[in-house]
């Protein structure tokens, strides 16, 4: 096989027994890798049944094809699971450099089945593997055991581990590497904690074969060069990070305020953008494997309460812990996000939660007393405090680490939790951005900007320009955006090289590293395939229609100022429409006859 | 009016925003204003280089509207308008 080392292994951490086995060429090149290769695995093999945190259920980690190969940004590794906060698929993508050092070790993925009796971590050194003891790195954080891993192995080891979050549970705990690089939605740190899995750690020399080397050099070269030449991947990224989209987000009306009840407008936004970031607390950026987008932020609060450093914050975490809890101190959200990655927990639905717990406070729902403590709209210091009660599950902290779904629900409103799925929705509005609401609601892991992000289209006008607040030619956008990112995720590109370069080149350069014949259509049918198949399995755990919808709050209470003043998210005229398109009934259950089309 | 800037037009304009006393006023119209007023550098990220249409990367909000979803270059801005100009940008 090109592309891929051919080899998995399977580590049973109940037994301490590892196994090699082959990766199926025939399943790799209908599935891709990544994304879709790993959940074509998880779903075969795991009970329908199993429960998420039981020694049944497994957990998956995989490469793609063009995982640690020459193609552009391709540092990307998934982890895949059942997802403990909602019960979805659970899928997290992470960059850093750990999984071309887990191809150079000599394998393309892992996986995991069963409970480890004791905490242990899994060493993978050029074509060796063995369970090790982490007894001494239960409890510490990501950064400690990092340190600790690297110096109890190699120097050059990459570490992917959870922190005190996975550990202890919560419902949104990451599986981070690289120390800053986050696996991180979903909580499938939790699932990885259930298993006693405190990291795993790769060290490889070996390389990658690519099919054709000339080819594939000159379909790498002129995709990095298009980046480059593009003002976004080749400039705007590296310059402001993420985070650049603050302003823009809130010009247009679409940054939701205070748990989206303040409508989509927040009056401090300045105060925690990527301008306010780069001018005050930027030490440099920073690239994942093979990146010259180089959007990574390594910042730093030199001074005062939140006197800390480390990387971050991405927009959806500045937006979370910022102006979605009214708090436009970007000190104390920075503080808030490093310490997100030290304990592994996932900063979206962290400050998603607060904001729900602030506004069941507002309601009088939750009383102060039983808070512990003053989690409420604009006070700044609380965010820090309750980011380590929440890791440590400590007070108050037990109920936030559930999630705000679950957080609400016991408090006798589920409706001021903005979720799909039990998921919380990043940092766009449906009501202002039609498009996104769709994707929500249609996401296979519940709520999530990353899986058909439709805010390209929508605001920023890549590929195409799309009117935000109407709903024509949103279903069939989203469509082809969802396919793709599919696509990509599988491959092991950055999904920010869409920015800038699209099929040709992500199918150029795939072509000519697995040898494989496959058109840019069979690419996007793939993607469709793998679409499909997450959704079947959403099926199988009884999801329906009933859940691809949106929080009541985005469905009927209009916009109360703004560009899209007076809308709702119109996910009525967009769903069957997208239904549909992706041959589903009215019911949104695959057709027979296009699942035996996809091969399904 | 108010004209807001954002990311590297901050630099060009040498401001974050400013209050003009125009309008009624088309959106190619203010584009050559600005230009005159903060010079070349902006005027390349505002403009062709013929001055006869709008850059292709520049991002035009009249109160949070995109020109291209309103009237394009001859979307017409009122006196009380807030205006955003960013450079193409993309994040998430």
């Amino acid at each position: 096989m090109y592309g891929f080392l051919g080899k998995l292994l399977r580590v049973d951490l109940t037994s301490g027994v590892i196994k090699e086995e082959p990766v199926s060429e025939s399943l790799a090149k209908k599935y891709i890798g990544g994304r879709g290769l790993g959940t074509k695995l998880y779903v075969d093999e795991v009970a329908k049944d199993a429960e998420v945190f039981s020694p049944d259920n497994k957990l998956i980690l995989m490469t793609g094809p063009l995982t640690g190969t020459f193609a552009t940004s391709a540092g990307r590794l998934m982890w895949i699971t059942k997802a403990p906060l909602t019960g979805t698929i659970g899928c997290a993508n992470s960059g850093g450099h750990f999984g071309p050092e887990l191809k150079y070790a000599g394998f393309d993925g892992v996986i995991f089945e069963g409970k480890s009796e004791k905490p242990v971590y899994l060493y993978v050194h050029d074509g060796k593997a063995e369970l090790r003891s982490a007894e001494e790195l239960w409890g510490k954080t990501v950064f400690e055991a990092t340190d600790l891993l690297v110096a109890a192995t190699d120097p050059d080891a990459k570490v992917s581990c959870i922190g005190p979050a996975g550990e202890n549970g919560v419902l949104f705990a990451t599986i981070m590497n690289d120390k800053h690089r986050a696996a991180g939605r979903g909580g499938l740190g939790a699932v990885m904690g259930s298993k006693n899995l405190k990291a795993v750690v790769v060290r490889g020399t070996g390389g990658i074969k690519v099919a054709d080397k000339t080819g594939f050099l000159a379909a790498c070269t002129d995709a990095r060069q298009t980046l480059k030449d593009n003002p976004v991947t080749g400039g705007g990224l590296a310059a402001y990070g993420t985070e650049i989209l603050v302003n823009i987000i809130n010009a247009s009306g679409g940054l939701p305020v205070r748990n989206a009840r303040d409508g989509a407008y927040y009056e401090d936004a300045d105060d925690i953008s990527g301008e306010t970031l780069a001018e005050k607390y930027l030490v440099r950026n920073k690239g994942c494997f093979g990146c010259s987008m180089a959007c990574g932020r390594v910042t730093k609060i030199k001074e005062g309460p939140y006197k800390s450093s480390g990387e971050g914050p991405e927009y959806e975490a500045a937006w979370a812990l910022g102006a979605s809890c009214g708090i436009n101190d970007l000190e104390a959200i920075c503080n808030t996000n490093f310490l997100c990655n030290e304990y592994g927990m996932d900063p979206i639905t962290l400050g998603a939660t607060f904001a729900c717990a602030m506004e069941l406070f507002d309601k009088g729902l939750i009383k102060s007393e039983e808070m512990g403590g003053s989690l409420v709209f604009g006070n700044t210091a609380s965010i820090v405090e309750f980011a380590k009660k929440t890791a440590a599950r400590e007070g108050f902290g037990e109920k936030l680490a559930q999630g705000s779904y679950r957080l609400a629900e016991s408090y006798g409103a589920p409706e001021l939790s903005m979720s799909v799925k039990k998921q919380e929705m990043p940092a766009y509005d449906g009501r202002a951005l039609q498009g996104m609401g769709l994707e929500y609601a249609t996401s296979n892991r519940g709520g999530c900007h990353v899986r058909g992000y439709l805010v390209s289209p929508e605001i920023l006008g890549i590929p195409v320009k799309l009117d935000p607040l109407v709903t024509e030619g949103k279903a069939n956008m989203l469509k082809i955006f969802q396919d793709l990112t599919a696509a990509v995720d599988s491959a092991g590109l950055c999904l920010f090289t869409t920015f800038g370069i699209g099929l040709p080149e992500i199918g150029a350069m795939l072509r000519t590293c697995t040898g494989w014949d496959l058109s840019d259509d069979d690419i996007l049918k793939a993607g469709d395939r793998i679409w499909n198949m997450e959704k079947l399995f959403n099926m199988s755990q009884g999801f329906t229609k009933k859940d691809d919808t949106l929080p009541p709050r985005i469905l009927t209470v209009p916009m109360p100022a703004g560009p899209a003043k007076g809308k709702v998210c119109e996910l009525d005229v967009m769903l069957p429409e997208y239904y549909q398109l992706r041959g589903w009934d009215a019911e949104g259950v695959p057709a027979k006859e296009k699942l035996t089309d996809l091969g399904l | 009016m108010v004209v807001r800037y954002f990311a590297y037009f901050r630099n060009f304009a040498g401001r974050k925003e400013e209050s003009l006393l125009l309008g009624p006023i088309s959106a190619i119209e203010l584009l050559r204003e600005l230009s005159s007023l903060h010079g070349r550098t902006l005027e390349k990220a505002l403009l062709t280089d013929n001055g006869e249409e709008i850059h292709s990367d520049l991002i035009f909000l009249i109160d949070g509207r995109n020109i291209d979803f309103l009237n394009g270059k001859d979307s017409v801005i009122g006196k009380e308008a807030v205006v955003s100009l960013f450079p193409r940008i993309a994040g998430g």
